[in-house]
């Protein structure tokens, strides 16, 4: 028993008697469509040996009780068949209304490395996937009791017409499910495995070619690239056309096996009475008609299995929350120590790690060595609390930035002296680059920093250069953006995610990019209000940029990445090209 | 989960059903064998009943009277399995054969549009276009055969006994009535939760998605909270769905379990003698049987129709989203050019992520201009303009004084390189002849070498050696250079280059500016780039900001 296996079963205790009925109910079903049919049989097979035996063999054949129970059989049948697919669907939506908090609760506070990995759209996919194929089999589980009752109730009908023809069914039976389950299983794994793979693959080949639209155009090779993925898609379908198959198969097993199973039955009914064989041998057919669901949910029992392997490792234990510093411990990024309200730039090229520093310093990546040089304008100097550690010191004339320059190579992201835990992440409130927004409205995009009021949430707006556009919604604050924002324009994203981030009484401000895919006029604007706002707050800022107004903002930069930011003829680095262009 | 949302106001049932018929077009062969295939599966269904009637009806003779029909029984079990494998078989090929044909076509036009985000995009192509299979697979022949298999059973039935078959169509009136009421209902309440529920049963995969901000704002419980108010939404708004679509199969099963419970009292009735009427017809048991057997039969086909039901709505769902991406713009003739011609970008406006880039510069007839400017200033979307790819909102680009039109073909007189090469499976000389298919072999070798490519051609053993679809073997700089070779083969008066030579070491650097300095003689050339190196070529600078 895992974790995960507890939480299903504890779900599943709270709808104990729901299931218990629906279970009921199934049964009740099952055996109801199996005496009906065969109850059917019996009755007019005996009325015809009744009839043929004469008007008064005809006149004391009582007709009331059998007719009435067919009739009733037919009522009870379909309302129980009913209730079991209303009960049993109840029961187990609301426990999974249960374990989806629960499996959240799980990963959040789990390993972040896996939380990250987990954001991925693709890995996320697949957890869903994982989660669904297990609602399934929660779904079906009372309509498997139901086929069980029908084969009870089959066996019950076939030892009326003699042991023979119950132990024959039975064995039928027996024979049918042992060979079935191996089929089916030995058919879904053969699909989950190969469909997987192939599902991959047409998803990677379709990103692949169709991210070189340029190329399509400019050499017309819209044909070949469509018939490429149009063959891996291809690929795909065939394996899940093996599902398909292994359904049909598995139809066409208990079809041939019901037809030999009723054949055998009445070859070992007659001893026994024309009628009672009728009722046998219908009986036996509406049972094995009933095992259908249950066969068909064995084909997907090793991508239940699979799914249920991949979600185990999920519960696996976080890092501790640990206590959170207090709100002025200092921060030390690369090896220069920040005092709380410091405001600092990080620079350097693409990949070289602007990001990583973030989430090193919100605990949600182990931290990585970073190459880095610390530089200082001459002017700001005195007013900040400023050191680095292990660090060679280099002086130069930059142009565009006069000052100190220290560089230095360390991987150390520390808080208060001690690595970041989740409770550090109280210190800093973060607009990350690539906005992450919920599907949700205005309003609960800014709540998820916190509860706030509505005049704070316009405030934040405000700052953030957004109230005018959010004014403007057709729903104000209650606008629905679409998942990813996609309702809002790049820069509007952006800003939204930045108002958020305004909204967590922080002592620091993790600002990445910004203002990227802003305006020059709007940068303006938004960049004053950062700094108004830092002025009232006095919380600290670290802002990743390659925007020299938004670098502007900062009295300290720290460039990760390049030895040569320091060296005597190089540029700074913010901007590489920009200094050099501007000799050619 | 889509990725689109669906707006009640933005649905186009019409469109989506002819993109459907569309579709299922070219499958209509395999459909209709599915369809006759089930059909014939009905027939042996038939069989099945008359065997096992005649089984019963042997059954005081003993064994040896009753093995034939014995053998009949299995047999035509047999057979019905083997028909409904076939069917399910057809079925499958069908929905393939739709799926490719959707994928396609899918795939055309969205590369005949500006360019969009890839999400999206691929997962129309991947996962969306998967819906076809169950529609055109699986609810395509079911139709079929709910309109023709329980006429075959009355068919069947009616010799047997005439009035059974009117049992049989006499419940089906009352039933055809109940299945629309509760149809229609069920589908109505599944419409009016459509958007609920596609929102609500998103809500976990978004909130996994971002994950990182949850964490960093310390928003676990919270986000754990309405998780869990969420799925409770979902479970109550599936349950009152659910509860309609039930009640719809319930009045199937109530009906076909209603005419096995008439037939029987019927058929025993009228075997006692002892029918309440002047008895319509005389039966023998084997008649008797027969009908009550063919029963379940009769009602097969619906059974099978409501459990393709969901493939159904499946099928319009995807049909919605993907009608409007299936079509593509129409592209008008760019102005036709025998010379390099000089491109002018005349206060062009174009919206890049939802903000605006304007361009105003001139790229001269036959020389190199280079764009040059931080990341997010548009180079690349400047490029994108002349190949088509984005499309301006203001502004115009004059190729010789004559304006572009919106959607152009200018494309087709363009050479273009950029940092990743596109390479489908096959040699390196097909792999080139992408570019022209009419270039010689002197000419692919020549190529190769400009851009330094020669060394890996001889070691690889010549023009015919394969590259497989990942290109797997080669190096980043290797296929960018083979990118590179392409657009130097191609005679075509413009060239466009993109970034060309970002992350090469300085010797390969080197190589690749020799060469396209080579190429961009006599073309007009536009290089967007970071590069200092590759910028001291350019006859013209264009900073972007």
């Amino acid at each position: 028993m895992n974790r995960l296996d507890d939480l299903i079963g504890s779900s599943l205790a709270q709808e104990r008697l729901r299931l218990a009925a629906a279970i009921l109910a199934g049964a009740l079903a099952g055996s109801a469509a199996v005496t009906l049919l065969g109850l059917s049989g019996w009755f007019l097979t005996a009325a015809a040996l009744a009839g043929s035996a004469g008007p008064a063999a005809a006149a004391a054949f009582n007709y009331l009780l059998p007719s009435a129970a067919i009739r009733l059989l037919a009522i009870l049948r379909t309302a129980s068949r009913y209730g079991e697919r209303v009960l049993g669907h109840e029961a187990a939506l609301r426990a999974l209304a249960r374990i989806r908090p629960a499996l959240f609760a799980a990963i959040a506070h789990g390993p972040p490395e896996a939380a990250m990995r987990l954001s991925l759209g693709e890995a996320s996919a697949r957890l869903v996937q994982d989660i669904d194929a297990l609602e399934n089999r929660i779904v079906r589980r009372p309509g498997e009791w139901g086929a069980f009752a029908a084969i009870i109730a089959g066996a019950g009908l076939a030892s009326l017409a003699g042991l023979a023809p119950a132990l024959m069914l039975l064995m039928c039976v027996a024979a049918t499910a042992l060979l079935g389950r191996r089929l089916a299983r030995i058919a879904g794994e053969r699909f989950a495995m190969q469909a997987q793979i192939a599902s991959g693959h047409l998803k990677e080949r379709a990103a692949a070619l169709l991210s070189h639209g340029a190329e399509v155009r400019v050499f017309g090779l819209a044909e070949q690239v469509s018939a490429e993925i149009a063959a891996a898609g291809e690929r795909l379908d065939k394996a899940s056309a093996e599902r398909a198959r292994a359904e049909a198969a598995a139809s066409g097993f208990l079809l041939v096996a019901g037809g030999i199973a009723c054949a055998l039955v009445l070859a070992a009914s007659t001893a026994s009475t024309q009628a009672l064989a009728a009722l046998a041998g219908l009986g036996v057919l509406a049972g094995f008609d009933a095992m259908g669901g249950a066969l068909k949910a064995q084909i997907d029992a090793s991508r239940v299995a699979a799914g249920a392997r991949r979600l185990a490792p999920l519960f696996a234990q976080g890092p501790v929350a640990g206590e959170p510093p207090p709100a002025l411990a200092p921060i030390t990024l690369c090896g220069c120590v920040l005092a709380p309200g410091t405001r600092v730039a990080l620079t350097g090229p693409s990949g070289a790690g602007k990001t990583r520093l973030f989430e090193a310093l919100l605990g949600l990546q182990p931290c990585h060595d970073v190459e880095a040089a610390c530089l200082q304008s001459e002017s700001s100097r005195r007013s900040l609390s400023f050191s680095c550690h292990n660090v060679q010191r280099k002086t130069g004339t930059i142009p565009a930035f006069a000052g100190t320059c220290f560089s230095a190579r360390c991987s150390s992201v520390l808080i208060n002296g001690k690595a970041p835990l989740p409770a550090s992440r109280a210190l800093f409130s973060h607009a990350p680059q690539s906005a992450l927004l919920p599907a949700d409205t205005v309003r609960n995009v800014l709540l998820l920093a916190g509860a706030c009021a509505e005049d704070a949430l316009w405030r934040a707006l405000e700052d953030a250069c957004l109230s005018d556009r959010v004014r403007a919604l057709p729903r104000g604050l209650d606008t629905w953006i679409g998942p990813s924002g996609v309702r809002l324009s790049g820069g509007e994203r952006k800003r939204l995610a930045l108002a958020r981030a305004y909204l967590r009484p922080s002592p620091w401000l993790l600002l990445d990019e910004p203002t990227e895919g802003l305006d020059a006029q709007t940068e303006r604007a938004v960049l004053a209000r950062l700094v108004a706002r830092l002025d009232q707050t006095g919380q600290g800022l670290i802002l990743a940029s390659h925007s020299d107004a938004a670098l502007e903002t900062c009295a300290l930069r720290l460039h990760l990445g390049q030895h040569q930011a320091c060296s005597d003829t190089g540029p700074p680095g913010a901007q590489p090209e920009s200094s050099e262009w501007a000799s050619t | 989960m889509s990725q689109t949302p669906i707006q009640a106001g933005d649905r186009h049932p019409a469109r989506a059903a002819a993109w459907l018929k569309d579709m299922a077009r070219p499958a209509k062969i395999s459909i209709r064998v599915a369809s006759v295939l089930t059909l014939l599966d009905a027939a042996a269904g038939i069989a099945f009943a008359a065997f096992l009637a005649l089984t019963i009806a042997r059954l005081p003779d003993g064994l040896s009277a009753m093995t034939l029909a014995l053998l009949g029984l299995i047999a035509s079990a047999a057979l019905r399995a083997g028909l409904a494998l076939l069917a399910a078989e057809a079925g499958s090929r069908a929905g393939r054969r739709a799926m490719l044909v959707a994928r396609r076509s899918l795939t055309q036009a969205i590369l005949a549009r500006p360019e969009g985000e890839l999400g999206p995009s691929v997962q129309a192509v991947c996962e969306d276009a998967e819906a076809l299979s169950g529609y055109v697979g699986r609810y395509l022949p079911a139709r079929f055969a709910t309109a023709a298999g329980p006429l075959l059973v009355l068919a069947a039935a009616a010799p047997a006994s005439f009035f059974a078959a009117g049992i049989f169509v006499a419940t089906l009136i009352p039933l055809v009535l109940a299945l629309f009421l509760t149809g229609s209902a069920a589908a109505a309440a599944s419409r009016q939760q459509f958007l609920a529920l596609e929102r609500l049963s998103g809500f976990f995969m978004d909130r996994l998605r971002i994950l990182p901000a949850v964490l960093a704002f310390q928003a676990e419980a919270r986000t754990q909270a309405r998780i869990a108010l969420a799925a409770e939404e979902l479970q109550e708004r599936t349950m009152q769905v659910l509860r309609r679509a039930f009640l719809s199969s319930a009045a199937l099963e109530f009906f076909a379990a209603l005419s096995v419970a008439l037939v029987a009292v019927y058929t025993g009735f009228s075997l006692l003698g002892l029918l309440p009427f002047p008895a319509p017809e005389s039966l023998s048991l084997w008649q008797a049987f027969f009908v009550l057997s063919l029963a379940p039969e009769f009602y097969a086909p619906f059974r099978r129709l409501a459990a393709a039901y969901h493939d159904k709505q499946l099928g319009e769902a995807a049909a919605e989203r993907l009608a409007p991406l299936a079509t593509a713009p129409e592209r008008h003739e760019a102005p036709s050019l025998c010379a390099p011609p000089t491109i002018r970008f005349e206060d062009v406006a174009v919206l890049h992520e939802g903000s605006p880039l304007r361009f105003s510069f001139t790229a001269a007839a036959g020389e190199i201009t280079v764009l040059v400017g931080p990341t997010g200033t548009g180079k690349t979307t400047a490029l994108n303009l002349l190949l088509g790819l984005a499309v301006p909102c203001a502004g115009v680009i004059t190729l010789e004084g004559e304006a572009l039109p919106q959607a152009h073909t200018l494309a087709s007189a363009i050479a273009w390189a950029g940092q990743d090469a596109l390479i489908l499976p096959g040699t390196i000389a097909q792999n080139l002849r992408l570019a022209h298919a009419g270039a010689s072999d002197a000419a692919i070798t020549s190529a190769l070498e400009r851009v330094g490519l020669d060394a890996l051609v001889a070691e690889r053993g010549g023009l015919e050696a394969p590259l497989d679809e990942r290109g797997s073997g080669l190096s980043g700089g290797e296929r960018r250079r083979i990118g590179l070779a392409r657009a130097l083969l191609k005679p075509a008066p413009i060239l466009l280059l993109d970034e060309p030579t970002a992350d090469l070491d300085a010797r390969s650097e080197a190589l690749a500016i020799a060469a396209i300095r080579a190429a961009a003689k006599g073309r007009t050339t536009l290089i967007a780039t970071h590069s200092p190196a590759l910028a001291a070529i350019g006859d013209h600078l264009v900073r972007l900001a």
